[in-house]
C-alpha cells in the first residue's frame, strides 16, 4: 500500500485532540443539590463513580475510528503492485539551480531520484527524462537501476526556463504514449494532487530572489560616442532588498550603484558615460537563492556591426549618411545588389529601386518604382504640406512638421497592410509595416541627402528613421534556448560554449540552437570569429516565491491505470460515512449534554 | 408577597371546604367536628334506657309505643378542631430556590390554614427550621390569615433538621389533639420519615403528609459527565458520572422513595399527597387534596 498524499498523514498527530472535549467533560462540575439521599444509592453502584478514572465512552472510540479513517483517506492510499516500468522525469530547468541550505535543488532532486531508484525492485526498468529544452528521454530506454544511478550522476540543469505552463499535461501525454506503471516527476513546482501513476515529488521551498532584467548598452543618442547602459532589477522578494548593481567590461568594473529595491518592484538602473568595451556584464551583488539571474551580458553596439547597405541608381546621394557616427555605409547600384544580397547588413535602403523580393532584414524604400508590390504611387505633389502624422511615434518625435517641406513627393496607396505615418491632404506619404520580425518603411518623398543642421526637420526625421530601425536592432537579445542567427558561410566551423566545450557547426548554417547556458558563445569559421552573448531571461523561473503548480489531469491517471492499482479512498470514504451515520445514531444531537443549570 | 395566589375567588372557594378528620377529638368548645362525647348535636349516636331525671324531650315515643319501654335518644357532641401545620424549613426546601419550593409549600400551608380559619377552628403553624423551630400561637377566624402570611414571609429555609426530633420537640408543647399536616420534601432516609411520622402518630393526631418536590428534583438538570454534587444542607459532596442511564436510575430511585413513604402512610392511616411545585397551587389544593379525602 502506498499513499498518494503522504503529507496528510501528519494529521494523525491531531487525533489526541479528540480526547480534550472528553477530558473537559469528564472534569466534574460542581452543582448544589437538595439532598444526596437518593444519589448516594446510585453512587454506590460501580458505574456511578466512573469519573474518578478517565473513562472514555464507546462513542469516543467510534469517533476516533471515524477521524482516523478520514485522515487515512486524506492520505489517498492505493494498493499497488511493485512497479516495473518506471519513467523518471527530472526537472532540469534554471530554477533547479536555486540553493536550498547549501545544496542546489537539482542536487536534492538527484538525491531524491536516487532514493526512488533504490526503492524499486531489481527487475524494474527505468526511462529517464529531462524537461528542458524539451521533454526528452536521455540515456536510452529500459535502464536497470544501476545504469539509472550512473546516468543520474551525469545530468545537469540548464539555464533554460520551463518549456510550458502545463507540466501536468506533459506528464499525461507521456503516460499516454508509453504504458508506464509509475511516472515520477521530481521538480521544484508544487503538486495539486497525486495519482496512482503520477507522483510529483516537490523539492525546495519558496525563496526570496532578486533578478536582473534586460541589459542594454547603446549610445546615449544616435551618433553619439558616449555609451549608456540600462538594466532592469526585478524583485521577487517579500521584503525590501538593498542591492549593488555593477557593470563590468574589459575585465574591470566600469560603474557601480547601490539601490534599494522595494518588494515586488522593478527598477531600471542606468549607467552613463561608459567606455567602449568588447562586451559588458551587469552583476547583481546580492546573496539570494538563484545566482544565475544575477548576471546579464550585452555586446557593445559596435560589436554588433551597424552596417547599412544603400542601393540607388544615384549612390552619391546617400553618401551623406556617412557623416552620422556609427553608420558603416555601403552604397551600390541596383545592378550590384545581387552580389551583396545575403550579407549581414543590419539595414538596407532602396533608393528609387526595389528588390525582387522583400529582403529578410530591416529595409527602407524611398520612392520605389511604380511596379513595386508595397504601395501604389499616386500623383506627384510638389512641396507637400504634412497635414497629419502619427503621434506619439518614434518616426515623428521632435519633428516640426510646419517646417517639414520635401521638395517633391508622390502619394502612396498601400498594397499591403501598412500604417500611414505621415499624410498630406492628397494622401499618405510614409507607410510603415512589419513582416516576419523585420521593419519596413516606404517613403513617398526623398529625405536624402542628409544635410544635418541645414535642413533640421528633415535631418531629425532621418535620424528618427535610423533610430526606429536601430532601436529594433538594439532590442533584440539572444535568450538562452533560442537559436542565434548567424551568417551562412561555405566552410564548416565550430561554436565554443560558455563552459569551454566545442560544438561543430555545419557549412552554410544560418543559426545555432545549442544555447543551453547563459554566457558568451564564440563562432569560429576559418579565420572569422564572431561573439554572441546569451542571457537567461525568465521572470517565471526567477520567481521562486510562487512556483508553478503541477495539475495532473483527472482523466490522465485513470486512463492509464493498470490492473493491480486500486484507489482505496472511495471505499474508505464510504466506510467513514457509514461510521458517521452510526455515530449519529448512537449519539444523536438531542441526547448530547445540555448546559448545566 | 403572598397576595398573588390568594385572590378573593380562591379564598371564597377555600371557604367552601372543610377539613375531614378520621379521629374524634375532645374539643374545647362546640364546633362542627364530632367528639366521642354525647352531646346535643343533631347527629344521632345511640339509645339508652330512660333514667329518672332525663330530659323528656329526647324520649323515643315510637319505641315506647312498640315495646312499652322508655328509651332516650343520645346525640354526638360536636366540637371545634385544633390543627397543626408543620412546614419543613430546612435547607433542602430552598432548592433550587426558595421561590420555587419553599414558597409554594408555604402557600399550600396557608391555604390549608385558611380552610381551618374559615371554619372558626384553631390553627397553629410550625416552621421546622434548622436549630429552633418557629411557632405561631393558635389562630382562629379568617382575619388571622394576614398574621400567618406575615409569619411565613419572614421565614427562609436554612439548616438541617432531624424530622423526628424536631417534631418531638414541638409535640411536647401540644396539649390538644387534632389534625396534623406536615409539608416536607422528605428527602431523607425512609426510616427517618417513618420515625417522624410515628412520633406524630404517638400523639394521637390525625395526620396528613404532603411531600413537596421541585421539578429540578424530579428531573435533575445535570450535564452529562462528571458531576460533583453538594448537599445544600450538610455540605457533603459526592462525585458521580452523570449520564442518561444514571438519570433514569435516579428517577426510578426517587419514585421508589416516594412510594415507600406513601406505602407507610397508607398502612398508618395517614393521608399522603405529592406536590410538585410546578403544578398550579390552587389546582392542587382544590382538586388533589379533596381527592385524597382531606376535605369535604
Amino acid at each position: 500500500m502506498e499513499f498518494l498524499n503522504p503529507t496528510a498523514l501528519y494529521a494523525f498527530a491531531l487525533l489526541p485532540l479528540l480526547a480534550i472535549p472528553y477530558l473537559l467533560r469528564a472534569r466534574p462540575k460542581r452543582v448544589v443539590f437538595s439532598s444526596l439521599v437518593i444519589l448516594r444509592d446510585l453512587i454506590a453502584r460501580p458505574q456511578g463513580r466512573g469519573w474518578t478514572r478517565l473513562r472514555l465512552p464507546p462513542i469516543f472510540f467510534l469517533q476516533l475510528l471515524l477521524l482516523a479513517l478520514l485522515f487515512f483517506t486524506m492520505g489517498e492510499p492505493v494498493l499497488s503492485l511493485h512497479p516495473t516500468e518506471i519513467a523518471l522525469v527530472l526537472d532540469n530547468s534554471a530554477s533547479m539551480q536555486a540553493r536550498e541550505d547549501g545544496r542546489s535543488r537539482f542536487e536534492i532532486a538527484r538525491a531524491e531520484a536516487s532514493r526512488q531508484i533504490r526503492g524499486l525492485s531489481p527487475g524494474a526498468r527505468i526511462d529517464f527524462y529531462v524537461t528542458v529544452p524539451t521533454l526528452e528521454q536521455v540515456g536510452g530506454r529500459g535502464l536497470k537501476p544501476a545504469q539509472a544511478q550512473a546516468l543520474l550522476r551525469t545530468l545537469q540543469p540548464y539555464d533554460l526556463p520551463d518549456r510550458g505552463r502545463d507540466p501536468g499535461g506533459m506528464l499525461a501525454a507521456l503516460a499516454k504514449s508509453k504504458n508506464y506503471d509509475r511516472v515520477f516527476f521530481i521538480t521544484d513546482h508544487r503538486a495539486e494532487r497525486q495519482d496512482e501513476i503520477f507522483r510529483v515529488i516537490s523539492v525546495g521551498t519558496p525563496k526570496d530572489n532578486v533578478a536582473l532584467g534586460p541589459l542594454r548598452v547603446a549610445p546615449a543618442a544616435l551618433g553619439s560616442a558616449r555609451l549608456r547602459a540600462q538594466v532592469e532589477v526585478r524583485s521577487f522578494s517579500r521584503k525590501e532588498e538593498k542591492v549593488r548593481v555593477s557593470v563590468n567590461g574589459g575585465g574591470k568594473t566600469l560603474a557601480s550603484r547601490a539601490v534599494a529595491l522595494p518588494a515586488g518592484e522593478v527598477l531600471e538602473v542606468s549607467f552613463d558615460d561608459l567606455p567602449l568595451a568588447a562586451d559588458y556584464e551587469a552583476v547583481l551583488a546580492v546573496d539570494d537563492a538563484l545566482a544565475l539571474d544575477n548576471r546579464r551580458l550585452a555586446s557593445a553596439p559596435s560589436a554588433r556591426g551597424w552596417k547599412v547597405l544603400a542601393v540607388s541608381p544615384r549612390p552619391q546621394a546617400l553618401q551623406s549618411l556617412r557623416s552620422i557616427p556609427g553608420i558603416a555605409l555601403t552604397a551600390i547600384s541596383p545592378a550590384d545588389y545581387g552580389s551583396y544580397q545575403g550579407r549581414d547588413h543590419a539595414l538596407e535602403i532602396f533608393h528609387y529601386s526595389m528588390p525582387q523580393a522583400l529582403p529578410p532584414r530591416h529595409a527602407l524604400f524611398v520612392l520605389p518604382p511604380a511596379d513595386n508590390p508595397l504601395a501604389e504611387l499616386g500623383p506627384a505633389v510638389p512641396e507637400p504640406v504634412i497635414s497629419a502624422w502619427q503621434a506619439p511615434h518614434p518616426l515623428t518625435d521632435y519633428v516640426n512638421f510646419s517646417l517639414f517641406r520635401p521638395s517633391y513627393a508622390r502619394v502612396l496607396a498601400p498594397r499591403t497592410v501598412a500604417q500611414a505615418v505621415l499624410e498630406s491632404p492628397a494622401g499618405a506619404l510614409a507607410l510603415a509595416f512589419e513582416q516576419r520580425g523585420f521593419r519596413y518603411l516606404v517613403l513617398g518623398f526623398d529625405p536624402f541627402p542628409y544635410l544635418g543642421r541645414e535642413n533640421l526637420p528633415m535631418s531629425i526625421f532621418t535620424l528618427n528613421v535610423l533610430r526606429w530601425f536601430y532601436g529594433e536592432l538594439d532590442a533584440t537579445e539572444n535568450v538562452a534556448g533560442a537559436p542565434i542567427a548567424i551568417s551562412p558561410r561555405p566552410q564548416q566551423g565550430s561554436v565554443i560554449l560558455p563552459n569551454g566545450a566545442s560544438v561543430a557547426l555545419k557549412a552554410n548554417a544560418t543559426e545555432f540552437d545549442g544555447t543551453l547556458f547563459q554566457g558568451r558563445y564564440q563562432v569560429i569559421r576559418g579565420a572569422e570569429r564572431d561573439w554572441f552573448t546569451v542571457n537567461f531571461d525568465s521572470a517565471a523561473e526567477s520567481d521562486l516565491l510562487n512556483p508553478l503548480t503541477v495539475v495532473v489531469p483527472e482523466a490522465a491517471g485513470s486512463a492509464a491505470v493498470k490492473p493491480g492499482l486500486f484507489r482505496l479512498w472511495s471505499v474508505l470514504l464510504l466506510a467513514a460515512a457509514g461510521l458517521l451515520l452510526l455515530e449519529r445514531f448512537l449519539n444523536p444531537p438531542s441526547l448530547r449534554p445540555a448546559r448545566a443549570r | 408577597m403572598l397576595a398573588a395566589p390568594f385572590t378573593s375567588d380562591f379564598l371564597s372557594r377555600l371557604e367552601a371546604l372543610r377539613l375531614i378528620t378520621r379521629k374524634e377529638f375532645l374539643g374545647g368548645r362546640s364546633g362542627s367536628y364530632s367528639s366521642p362525647r354525647r352531646g346535643t348535636s343533631l347527629e344521632f349516636a345511640d339509645y339508652r334506657r330512660y333514667a329518672p331525671g332525663d330530659d323528656l324531650r329526647y324520649l323515643d315515643w315510637g319505641i315506647y309505643a312498640r315495646s312499652d319501654r322508655l328509651y332516650v335518644k343520645l346525640f354526638r357532641e360536636e366540637v371545634d378542631l385544633f390543627s397543626y401545620l408543620f412546614v419543613d424549613a430546612s435547607g433542602s426546601m430552598g432548592y433550587p430556590s426558595a421561590a420555587e419550593k419553599f414558597l409554594p409549600a408555604c402557600h399550600v400551608a396557608l391555604a390549608l390554614a385558611y380552610v381551618v380559619l374559615a371554619n372558626h377552628d384553631h390553627v397553629k403553624l410550625h416552621l421546622l427550621e434548622g436549630g429552633a423551630a418557629r411557632v405561631t400561637p393558635f389562630y382562629q377566624g379568617r382575619q388571622r390569615l394576614a398574621d400567618l402570611i406575615g409569619f411565613v414571609s419572614t421565614a427562609a429555609p436554612r439548616g438541617e433538621i432531624d424530622l423526628a426530633a424536631a417534631l418531638a420537640e414541638q409535640l411536647k408543647k401540644i396539649r390538644r389533639p387534632g389534625k396534623a399536616i406536615i409539608l416536607s420534601d422528605f428527602l431523607m432516609p425512609v426510616a427517618a420519615c417513618q420515625r417522624g411520622l410515628n412520633t406524630l402518630r404517638a400523639f394521637n393526631l390525625d395526620i396528613c403528609v404532603i411531600q413537596v418536590l421541585s421539578r429540578q428534583e424530579v428531573e435533575p438538570p445535570f450535564a452529562r459527565g462528571g458531576v460533583e454534587v453538594v448537599d445544600c444542607e450538610s455540605g457533603a459532596e459526592e462525585r458521580l458520572l452523570w449520564n442518561e442511564q444514571l438519570r433514569g436510575d435516579y428517577q426510578k430511585a426517587l419514585e421508589r422513595h416516594s412510594r415507600e413513604i406513601r406505602s407507610f402512610c397508607h398502612q398508618a392511616g395517614i393521608h399522603y399527597s405529592l406536590y410538585v411545585t410546578d403544578q398550579e397551587m390552587s389546582e392542587f389544593v382544590l382538586e388533589t387534596l379533596p381527592a385524597i379525602g382531606l376535605f369535604k
